[in-house]
């Protein structure tokens, strides 16, 4: 059964990595990856060190208080970083993509699609939510960009220079429509009725959480920017609130929502990063391709700490069924098996709140009345979603080796 | 052999944060914990500009003569952020009178600004002490505009519950006798008015000698209070009290507002404890 879905998501990835378009976004993903570690590992000093609620500052007693002026000084130069890493991208895939059309002077698209992008993006502070994301958003809209300008410089048949008048006139015609879809779009709202949605009892349900684990792996490798109740922090949930409330005034008879996003999703299933992608961290450590093991390395810190968007960038995981598949597994698996054991008594929920950026792999232990049952749990999830991840990482590698 | 080491080192960091987590977390649901099952809720008072923490003795002294006496605390903020106690809360005392007065009692927007900030540093100090979560609010003068600013400006509804404020001859547009005149605190106040706890009660209490003011403040200043709080929050009732005790200085001494105090602020939190 398993080798069955791992030989068709081979087939399907190999299917899609041969495209051209697809070598554009995978070249230029790569490209963004010495850009991005240095974004993620200032993130990471930011969430552990440096900001008033940093881990450091919550679980350390006497911890020294970063003056504000730094901390806001590294905030200006994270925000920076993210806007750079998305620049970047933009230049990479509207590069690959018009080279491989034939198309050799890239100059002005790739300046139309850099100003398009951070106008629809950027301007007015609707700056990026979550580092790297809207990857799907950003990739559709430079392919189609890149394409029109294809069809317009074969439509034209110019040998003129790059920046004559009608290609001008393409440029301004780009810009426009991103300023105005800059208008119309409002991510950050999309995100809020996200996060709403989830915080419906529904979703205390063992069907609510079947959807959420398969869902929330397909938004992750298809591109969405993902709220923060996916990815990391599900305490502002009623469920948890009124688990916890309820548990500081009676103890732990009869929480009204023992099953729920927190003490399954967040407890079980953001090992490393949505999809448990910590074991295939792992893996990517002892994998024969030096250049994979010098990124599963390179990831290890971030990963630990639950940011896996170097696996994303460097791998990459973007629409890759060979990585969506082993996804979904894990994260059926870890709902089926945390449901059942918080549902039949054999553990307690995660109720308690731990402290913030506190890697995920500790939640079950820490925020459970019963820790050394959630650790064993903990573990049996972490060891079954290596093995998942196993024969599709290297199924992975030999599509690597197929390519070099 | 490279791996080895970077996943070994990982264990002991994980194996490092945990025992430090898992102390962060149970200080945390200890403390959590003894603000859930307290069943304390004291009725906090804050004085005008000029006046110390004995501003409300009377008040207080004849509320317990006509009832269940409730023990006294008095918390004076030094303008260093240090806080001086006097008094205490009995251990079996649910409802408990504490005051919050100010060493720089001086008036001014600014000043305002500043008590606030001292108020909200004496608040989570005595939850940190006494470990309660719902208290009822009572402002005289002044006082009403240190909790307008504190409910705008740092209330987090996660931390405290307040069900009530009660405002005695609270200037809300200074000495200003026109509305048509706002000043910068109204504008400000009125700015902010969409922050301010939509499940409380406000009850804002108004003096008057000869018609125009209680003698300080003037009654369309008490009234401009209806354009912070009418629509903003659960309800908002404007009362006045006239004849002898109505001055303004007066205010926590009228045996009007006495009961008013008894009746919108006492009972209802008693009737919570109950429940």
């Amino acid at each position: 059964m398993l080798n069955h879905v791992v030989n068709t998501a081979q087939k399907l990835d190999h299917a899609l990595i041969h495209r051209p378009a697809f070598q554009a976004i995978s070249a230029a993903m790569q490209q963004s990856v010495p850009i991005l570690a240095i974004d993620i590992y200032c993130r990471l000093f930011l969430k552990l060190a440096i900001s008033p609620d940093a881990l450091f500052v919550n679980i350390f007693n006497n911890y020294p208080i970063t003056p504000d002026s730094i901390t806001d000084r590294l905030r200006f130069i994270i925000q920076n970083l993210d806007i750079a890493v998305t620049m970047i991208f933009i230049i990479g895939l509207t590069y690959h993509y018009l080279t491989q059309k034939g198309i050799k002077n890239t100059t002005l698209p790739i300046v139309t699609n850099f100003i398009a992008i951070y106008a629809l993006l950027f301007v007015k502070g609707q700056v990026l939510a979550n580092n790297a994301s809207h990857y799907l958003l950003i990739t559709f809209l430079i392919l189609l960009s890149s394409h029109s300008y294809y069809w317009y410089y074969n439509h034209l048949k110019i040998a003129a220079s790059p920046f004559s008048l009608r290609y001008l006139l393409w440029s301004i015609t780009i810009i426009a429509a991103s300023l105005l879809l800059h208008f119309g779009l409002h991510l950050s709202r999309l995100t809020s009725i996200i996060s709403n949605l989830l915080a419906q009892n529904f979703f205390t349900t063992f069907l609510g959480l079947l959807l959420i684990a398969i869902l929330s792996p397909l938004l992750f490798i298809f591109g969405f920017s993902l709220p923060p109740e996916l990815t990391s922090n599900q305490t502002s949930f009623n469920a948890m609130v009124s688990n916890l409330d309820k548990f500081l005034t009676h103890g732990s008879s009869a929480l009204p929502f023992p099953e729920n996003l927190y003490s399954i999703y967040g407890a079980f299933s953001l090992f490393g990063g949505v999809g448990n992608t910590l074991a295939l961290n792992v893996l990517l450590l002892f994998v024969a391709s030096k250049n994979y093991r010098r990124l599963g390395i390179l990831s290890w810190i971030p990963s630990l700490f639950d940011n896996n968007y170097l696996l994303y960038a460097g791998l990459p995981l973007f629409f890759r069924p060979l990585i969506l598949a082993p996804m979904i597994l894990v994260n059926i698996t870890s709902m089926l098996i945390s449901y059942v054991a918080i549902a039949g008594h054999i553990v307690q929920p995660a109720i308690f709140i731990t402290p913030n950026n506190l890697p995920n792999i500790l939640l079950p232990t820490l925020a459970s009345a019963t820790p050394i049952r959630s650790t064993i749990l903990a573990i049996l999830i972490f060891s079954l979603s290596l093995l998942i991840y196993r024969p599709f990482i290297q199924r992975f590698m030999t599509e690597v080796t197929h390519e070099k | 052999m490279k791996n080895r080491i970077i996943l070994t080192l990982s264990l002991i960091l994980m194996v490092v944060l945990g025992i430090y987590g898992q102390h962060w977390v149970s200080q945390t649901s200890t403390h959590q914990s003894k603000i859930q099952n307290s069943r304390m809720t004291p009725v906090i008072f804050v004085p005008g500009s000029s006046a110390t923490v004995n501003r409300f003795d009377n008040l207080l002294s004849t509320i317990n003569a006509s009832g269940p006496a409730h023990s006294i605390l008095k918390v004076k903020v030094n303008q260093n952020g240090e806080l001086l106690y006097s008094g205490k809360i009995n251990a079996n005392d649910r409802q408990p009178f504490i005051v919050i007065g100010f060493q720089n009692n001086e008036d001014g927007y600014s000043n305002i600004k500043k008590q606030t900030e001292w108020l909200t540093s004496a608040l989570y100090a005595l939850q940190d002490r006494y470990h309660f979560r719902t208290f009822s609010a009572v402002g005289h003068s002044n006082g009403g505009l240190i909790w307008t600013n504190f409910f705008e400006k740092y209330f987090d509804s996660d931390v405290f519950s307040i069900p009530t404020l009660m405002t005695l001859g609270t200037p809300f547009n200074f000495s200003e006798t026109s509305l048509q005149r706002r000043t910068e605190m109204l504008k400000d106040f009125i700015q902010s008015s969409n922050k301010l706890p939509s499940n409380l009660e406000m009850y804002s209490i108004a003096g008057t000698e000869d018609y125009t003011d209680d003698g300080i403040v003037p009654i369309q200043s008490v009234t401009a209070g209806k354009y912070i709080y009418q629509k903003k929050v659960k309800s908002y009732t404007q009362i006045t009290v006239t004849g002898d005790n109505a001055q303004h200085s007066n205010l926590p001494d009228n045996p009007e507002v006495m009961k008013l105090i008894q009746t919108n602020i006492i009972a209802p939190l008693s009737r919570r404890d109950a429940h």
